[in-house]
């Protein structure tokens, strides 16, 4: 039998299908992907979003305090300097949280559609997740926050007309490095046993598709 | 709340996506019998495949053929499956399978020779088993080769050991 007769035999099952599809369950399945996309889009912006204006607030309120003081301490140029800062650190952090996605996503948009591209976007994406589980990374990614997180201290001290001198200020911000220190290393620890147990298995099985597909 | 509201591009993906599927709608039967081999399996093939097809809508360029492009998207989506039965076996279900979706026809006035072709692409490599589904469908060197990614000297030895394999086979069977 040569190739001729086994495309013959192939096109035989045009007429008469090894399978069919329930049109109504498809539409079904094509309806719960399409909310199931939806509900994420949307889930992602709005977190961006709360966190930000969650962090722009905090802030704005801290500012709205010193400037309208109810007794007659004076306030620095540097009181007022730090809400500020926050909430700079704040938007820079959703900004720079959009750019990193953005990129990336262009990065994935220019590979084609061949298997050889859908492989090159997979071992793409896994390098992208793969960033979260390097150290420098993970404390450069936490790095806004943290000044953040140091502003709401300073600022929340300010306003409690306790001076920058006071000993007990090294309480709180001996606990907010003990606690980011927990956060990033329970992330790293996390985001290492990620790579190792899911994701580099797969980068080399992805590998060896791409060796699959090279060889003669 | 429910959902946000349908836009017109959503309505005009699902027509185009009507459109694509009642014409070849036997592309993706084909990806799926030579790519899943247990009927739960197969369910779950089609869906994945299916949803990925309709996702493929708004990509689509017409730079190829329709034909062309949900092999294309099938087979890419076949491959990656098959990467992931282990997570599968791990329990961790990428979708939720509608049952149901996919029904197995009767096999009456059908060529033998169909299953025993399928029994043979199954035993190739996963790229080996596109490439084979491709050139059985009668796409051009060419085109497998964009499909693929791979230089068209390079479909022309996978296609002669594919050939190769089938004969053997054949003649195997034949012997004995």
């Amino acid at each position: 039998m040569n190739l001729e007769d086994l495309m013959e035999v192939w096109r035989s099952q045009d007429a008469s299908p090894l399978h069919g599809a329930n049109d109504t369950l498809l539409r079904l399945a094509l309806r719960r992907e399409e909310a199931k996309l939806r509900a994420q889009r949307r889930r992602e912006r709005w977190m961006t979003y709360f966190w930000s204006a969650g962090m722009v607030a905090g802030m704005a309120f801290f500012l709205a305090i010193m400037i309208y003081p109810d007794d007659d301490d004076v306030l620095t140029g540097w009181d007022y300097a730090i809400p500020i800062v926050g909430a700079a650190a704040a938007l820079l952090w959703a900004r720079a949280i959009y750019v990193r996605h953005r990129a990336q996503a262009v990065r994935e948009q220019s590979f084609g559609e061949s298997l050889r591209d859908q492989i090159n976007r997979q071992l793409a994406q896994l390098d992208y997740r793969a960033t979260r589980a390097r150290l420098a990374s993970l404390l450069g990614y936490a790095l806004l926050p943290i000044v953040c997180a140091m502003a709401i201290i300073l600022a929340s001290w300010r306003i409690n007309d306790r001076p920058f001198s006071d000993a007990g200020l090294l309480r709180p911000i001996l606990f907010m490095i003990v606690w980011i220190a927990l956060t990033v290393g329970a992330d790293f620890w996390w985001q290492r046993r990620l790579v190792q147990r899911d994701l580099l298995p797969r980068k080399r099985r992805l590998e060896a598709l791409l060796t699959e597909l090279d060889a003669p | 709340m429910n959902d946000e509201p349908m836009t017109m591009l959503d309505s005009e993906r699902d027509r185009i996506f009507g459109d694509w599927l009642a014409g070849h709608k036997g592309i993706l039967f084909k990806v799926v019998h030579a790519y899943a081999f247990e009927h739960a399996d197969r369910q779950d093939l089609f869906q994945e495949i299916v949803i990925q097809v309709w996702r493929s809508v708004d990509a689509f360029r017409g730079e190829s053929s329709v034909p062309t492009w949900i092999y294309r998207v099938a087979l890419n989506t076949a491959i990656a499956w098959t990467r992931k039965e282990d997570r599968h076996q791990r329990g961790k279900q990428p979708l939720a399978v509608v049952e149901g979706l996919l029904t197995t026809s009767s096999s009456d006035g059908r060529d033998p020779r169909v299953e025993w072709l399928y029994r043979q692409i199954a035993n190739l490599k996963d790229v080996d088993r596109s490439v084979a589904l491709l050139l059985l469908d009668g796409f051009s060197y060419k085109e497998i080769a964009a499909i693929v990614g791979v230089t068209e000297s390079n479909v022309g030895v996978k296609i002669n050991r594919i050939k190769s394999a089938l004969a053997g086979k054949r003649a195997e069977e034949a012997e004995s």
